[in-house]
């Protein structure tokens, strides 16, 4: 072992955090800059289902409401691809480079974005549930050794739990509301269940890597869900609302949620690139690119001087 | 075509704050950094104050490369390399010590 890798494996060791500019070998950086880009792509995108609904939001407080996290969560993408462009830039790769592999269908993005949001409930279930599930992971990853990273994960972790509340509050009106309402609402979370299962990727993953030892990932998917479920399953009750898997129990010897085959084919799929959606998103992110790309222009150097 | 420059952020939380360190972006001269900044850091009046600062500018010394601070620790420095003085006072009477 070279005594630079030495060095790092034992500052990791003490539970040192790594700064872009210090020694980090190279297996590391790619491990960070994968695990970071699509953290960057999936905020980009998870804007969009939601972004169809600022016309259609009902009242102009949550109009407002979902204007403001549309315009946070791409803030997230812009802080997140800002620390990626630096880990990226021994490869020459630079934020140009990652939106087009995005658009092209080169880069991983979160599975649930490749979903439709058809009616309001939709939006409060994202809000409350897809977001309560980003912050179970970024919750988690506030630990990780690389540093730039934890700085700005503080920040959007703060305004993930806002957009969690807003969620929560769209729930609750729609629980608290008529009959129609309240199916609406039923429909909206039997339809992201699953979505949400697979959210956090296949259980039964190693934690014996070095992705594990050096702090670039923290939790295993198992836990992470675990940790979903035990916050949200009991809430979803109380509010009357069923979770479509009769399989679904709290087993008392293991302390663990036990939940039905949630179909993993159908997640490797919808990874891959065969969502529902996926297509659809992303030609919207091309057709974005394509409209505001006078404003990036406006933006340049040569014409903003 | 010409890159854009990359900033650093700083901000102060209130007045009279300590400036820290918000992030970076990547904008084509300051008064375009200002602009990005305050969409990026300031959505909810997170600071009175916001320094945008290219990058370049920001030169680093640290601890473990730099020789921070002295290599021995250095008491006399320190208000608690004086703690001691509690047991003095004690000899010109009271039971506090010091004059806490
Ligand atoms: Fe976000
Ligand atoms: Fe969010």
């Amino acid at each position: 072992m070279d005594m630079d890798l030495q060095a790092f494996e034992a500052r990791i060791a003490r539970g040192e955090l790594i700064e872009a500019d210090d020694f980090m070998p190279d297996a590391y950086r790619r491990q960070c800059l994968r695990l970071i880009v699509t953290h960057a792509n999936s905020e980009l995108m998870g804007a969009l289902p939601e972004r169809e609904w600022i016309p259609r939001a009902p009242g102009l407080g949550r109009k407002l409401a979902v204007l403001s996290k549309v315009q946070d969560e791409i803030g997230h993408a812009q802080m997140i691809y800002r620390v990626a462009e630096d880990l990226a830039a021994p490869y020459g790769i630079s934020r140009q480079d990652m939106l087009d592999d995005l658009i092209e269908g080169r880069a991983k993005f979160h599975n649930v974005f490749s979903y439709p949001a058809p009616t309001w409930a939709d939006v409060g279930i994202i809000a409350w549930l897809v977001d309560g599930a980003a912050l179970e992971t970024q919750g988690a990853l506030l630990k990780t050794s690389y540093a730039p990273y934890a700085r700005i994960l503080r920040r959007i972790c703060a305004e993930e739990a806002v957009h969690l509340k807003h969620g929560e509050d769209i729930v609750l009106t729609l629980a608290a509301g008529t009959p129609g309402q309240r199916a609406m609402l039923q429909d909206a979370l039997t339809r992201w269940w699953r979505p949400l299962l697979h959210f956090f990727g296949p259980p039964g993953e190693s934690t014996n890597s070095d992705a594990f030892r050096w702090r670039v990932r923290i939790a295993s998917n198992e836990e992470l869900r675990q940790g979903f479920l035990r916050k949200y399953v009991p809430k979803i009750r109380r509010l009357g609302l069923a979770v479509p898997d009769a399989e679904l129990r709290f087993d008392e010897a293991t302390g663990k949620w036990l939940y039905g085959d949630p179909d993993w084919d159908e997640f490797w799929r919808v990874v891959k690139g065969g969502g529902l959606q996926t297509n659809e998103r992303l030609s919207l992110r091309r057709l974005s690119r394509e409209e505001h790309g006078w404003v990036v222009a406006a933006m340049r150097p040569e014409t903003a001087a | 075509m010409a890159d854009l420059e990359v900033f650093e952020v700083f901000g102060l939380e209130k007045p009279g704050a300590v400036v820290s360190h918000a992030g970076s972006l990547q904008a084509a001269g300051p008064d375009l950094a200002v602009v990005l900044a305050k969409e990026l850091f300031c959505r909810r009046s997170e600071y009175v104050e916001l320094w945008v600062v290219p990058r370049p500018c920001v030169h680093v010394a640290q601890r473990a490369k730099d020789a921070l601070g002295p290599a021995e620790p250095r008491s006399y420095r320190l208000g608690s390399g004086y703690r001691d003085t509690v047991e003095k006072w004690k000899r010109f009477g009271g039971e506090q010590g010091g004059d806490r």
